[in-house]
């Protein structure tokens, strides 16, 4: 169905104020779009229109993918034009997913549930709160500097990466809570080391370089972590923010192994590059050897980990061995990622350290 | 129930250990004994503003990581945000804002009853696409300059940039939805906007001067359009989309003319540049709808109740937009610009 020319330009013949109406000719309307079992998302508009992301972006205005142009629009230069700059498969199903999992720390989790506890382990769990509202901070802030410059073409990555902002402010302000909410309160600002490492993730010039130390390796790691929560947690409260965290963590890092996985498909001749990256990385992941910690190289995370896994002060030493199953699964988790974003080869290439954590590959 | 008083001080350890342990923060806590208490509406982040956590500084010093309220570590490496004055960012209303952004969250694929949208007749349905076109892609726009905005921030108003990521999330989901919008009936994206005035605030160079932009014009301008449509909407899916929309913004608005009001108290020299950035976005504002003729002809078809009456509507987007002048001058008042009625550009009201 259209508009009838006649109408058209019986109305434009009218006197009075002068009519274009030019932008309804020739405009049909096509089937309408059915919303799936999950509603109407995303990816129900895409295939009904048949609309999909540009492998390389002409458009130079603000306008969004299959918007129609118009020749007097503003121009912006878009830095990232390619669809390999930013892209990742899962990027609008993971926006949906981010959709559907919103969670509000001021009620979804079961404050009350927090008792008192020794003040050893009160003071771990607040100087991990303290350090992990400083990870957060940068989390949030990170995705931001990226976002202007992905091109209007390829918006599902803008949404992405705005949930994941979202995401991040409400893990740094469930940590705060958590720190202020059982009598203990703010603790030390962490060491210098976690805060270059923090540094390096904001200094990324590339987005595939912010993506791969942030989302690969920073994220992956602190995966781990969460889903570790069980034995972290003290409390129901404390054990349900470490599963929420997580599972908001898990579509971040679902969708740097993607993209990661979108370079090694499309742009195959980066791969010493993202290696680069990776070697830069890796040392965060390991930071402890013979049951000693490397310098003060995250004191602030893993000591209270220590302390909090083997039950208080005087349990240092399960604390750490606990410490050594976390780094196990860490260096294999992460691992397996790469290997499912098509850097398998990197068992071969990985900084020493890791190496005595890694499980024989299986055939 | 109330925040307990913090008092008393921790046992002091010991940080021998056989581990090589550094264990010197067990004895470093900046407040002990703080217990923040859920209000009716859950654990807020003011519940949790409570002694040394709640002082919210006129100048943030720090430019590392910190949490504001930790202690800081000596010669910390800078993390450069620019903004760090209270008044540049702050309005008391900050964490309450954000605590009713998460509150109110929707979903665009479920929570809008889209099966309710039936097809209307293709020049209604086809004006309805280009209106929705030109929203979705100012929030767009919104989405990037918020974004870009967030690490701007310093730390120490941890609640702002909380806020501003919820803000960035909204305007993703404005984004979505009035894409969904625009084609569910098988309409097509229509016409790009000229893009003065999105281009004005995608350039500017102050939070300030974004915040004037895009919490109070923008958020006032399109609230305006959003309670049009409300009326116009002939489905309970469109009316309820816009309703919801209108109520994020509503949030943003309060923001916007809080943070004004509170600025402006603070540095009353800012008054006449407060005013350079009105008119320049005023300015912008009148160029884009003489240039918008999909737009402006889409309302009025809209406002018509069809092509027929186009002529009808477009008399009556006249008088819209005079109520809009009048609203976005009401949100002025509210923050304290009462002036601007008197000062505002001519032809915008035209």
């Amino acid at each position: 169905m259209a508009v009838d020319k006649n109408t058209l330009e019986m109305l434009r013949s009218e006197t009075g104020p002068g009519l274009d109406l030019s932008w309804l000719e020739g405009a049909e309307l096509a089937d309408r779009v059915t919303p799936s079992k999950r509603g109407l998302i995303l990816s129900d508009i895409a295939t009904a229109r048949a609309d999909t992301a540009p492998e390389h972006s002409e458009n130079l205005s603000l306008r969004p993918r299959g918007t129609r142009q118009i020749l007097n629009a503003t121009r912006v230069a878009m830095r990232l034009r390619d669809k390999a700059d930013t892209w990742a498969g899962n990027c609008a199903l993971l926006y949906e997913e981010a959709l559907a999992r919103q969670w509000s720390s001021a009620t979804d989790i079961p404050w009350e549930t927090l008792k008192p506890l020794p003040d050893d382990l009160e003071l771990a769990m607040c100087q991990l709160c303290t350090h992990l509202c400083e990870v957060e901070f940068t989390a949030a802030d990170v995705p931001g500097q990226w976002i202007p410059a992905i091109s209007p073409d390829h918006f599902e990555v803008k949404l992405f990466l705005a949930t994941q902002a979202m995401d991040e402010a409400r893990h740094l302000e469930v940590f705060r809570k958590r720190a202020l909410a059982n009598g203990g309160g703010l603790m030390r600002q962490s060491a210098d080391s976690a805060a270059s490492a923090l540094r390096s993730i904001m200094d990324a010039s590339d987005f595939t370089e912010m993506s791969v130390i942030t989302h690969v390796v920073g994220e992956g790691q602190v995966l781990t972590m969460f889903r570790m929560g069980e034995f972290v947690g003290l409390s129901e409260a404390e054990k349900k923010i470490f599963r929420l965290v997580a599972q908001d963590e898990s579509r971040h890092v679902a969708f740097g192994v993607m993209h990661l996985k979108y370079i090694a498909e499309h742009q195959p001749w980066r791969r010493e590059e993202i290696h680069s990256y990776l070697d830069r990385a890796e040392p965060s992941l390991v930071m402890h050897k013979g049951g000693r910690i490397f310098g003060t190289a995250f004191t602030e995370r893993l000591e209270p980990l220590i302390m909090l896994l083997g039950g208080g002060r005087d349990r240092l030493d399960g604390g750490m061995a606990s410490i050594d199953e976390i780094t196990r699964r860490m260096v294999n988790e992460y691992m397996q990622r790469l290997s499912v974003a098509g850097f398998g080869d990197r068992r071969g290439r990985c900084i020493p350290a890791i190496e005595p954590y890694l499980d024989p590959v299986r055939n | 129930m109330t925040a307990e008083q913090p008092q008393g001080r921790p046992a002091r350890f010991s940080t021998e250990n056989d581990l090589g342990l550094d264990l010197t923060w067990m004895n470093v806590v900046s407040q002990w004994g703080t217990r923040a208490r859920p209000t009716d509406k859950g654990l807020t982040l003011g519940a949790i503003n409570i002694g040394v956590y709640g002082e919210i500084p006129e100048v943030y010093e720090n430019d590392s990581e910190m949490a504001r309220g930790s202690i800081p570590r000596p010669g910390a490496i800078g993390f450069g945000n620019p903004v760090r004055e209270k008044a540049e960012v702050w309005t008391d209303t900050v964490p309450e804002l954000y605590e009713e952004s998460i509150r109110r969250r929707w979903r665009p694929s479920l929570d809008i009853p889209w099966e309710s949208i039936a097809p209307l007749a293709p020049d209604l349905e086809l004006a309805t696409a280009q209106f929705a076109t030109v929203l979705s892609e100012n929030a767009l726009v919104c989405l990037d300059v918020i974004a870009r905005w967030l690490r701007e921030i310093s730390y120490g108003f941890h609640e702002v940039k909380l806020l501003m990521a919820a803000q960035e999330f909204e305007a993703g989901r404005h984004f979505e939805a009035f894409r969904k919008r625009a084609v569910i009936n098988g309409g097509r994206l229509g016409f790009e906007s000229s893009g003065k005035f999105l281009r004005l605030l995608s350039d500017a160079k102050s939070f300030n001067e974004t915040s004037i932009l895009l919490h109070v014009m923008y958020a006032s301008f399109t609230r305006s359009w959003f309670s049009a449509a409300v009326k116009f909407s002939r489905s309970e899916g469109d009316r309820k989309l816009y309703t919801a929309c209108a109520a994020d913004l509503d949030r943003w608005l309060a923001y916007g003319t809080g943070r004004l009001r509170g600025m402006l108290e603070k540095k009353p020299e800012r008054r006449e540049q407060v005013h350079s950035y009105l008119l320049r976005g005023e300015i912008a504002l009148t160029e884009d709808w003489r240039r918008d003729t999909p737009f402006r002809e889409a309302l009025a078809i809209l406002l018509g109740g069809g092509l027929p009456g186009v002529r009808d509507g477009l008399k009556r987007l006249g008088e819209l937009r005079a109520l809009r002048v009048d609203d976005y001058l009401a949100q002025l008042e509210l923050a304290g610009v009462p002036e601007r009625r008197t000062r505002v550009f001519p032809a915008l009201r035209m």
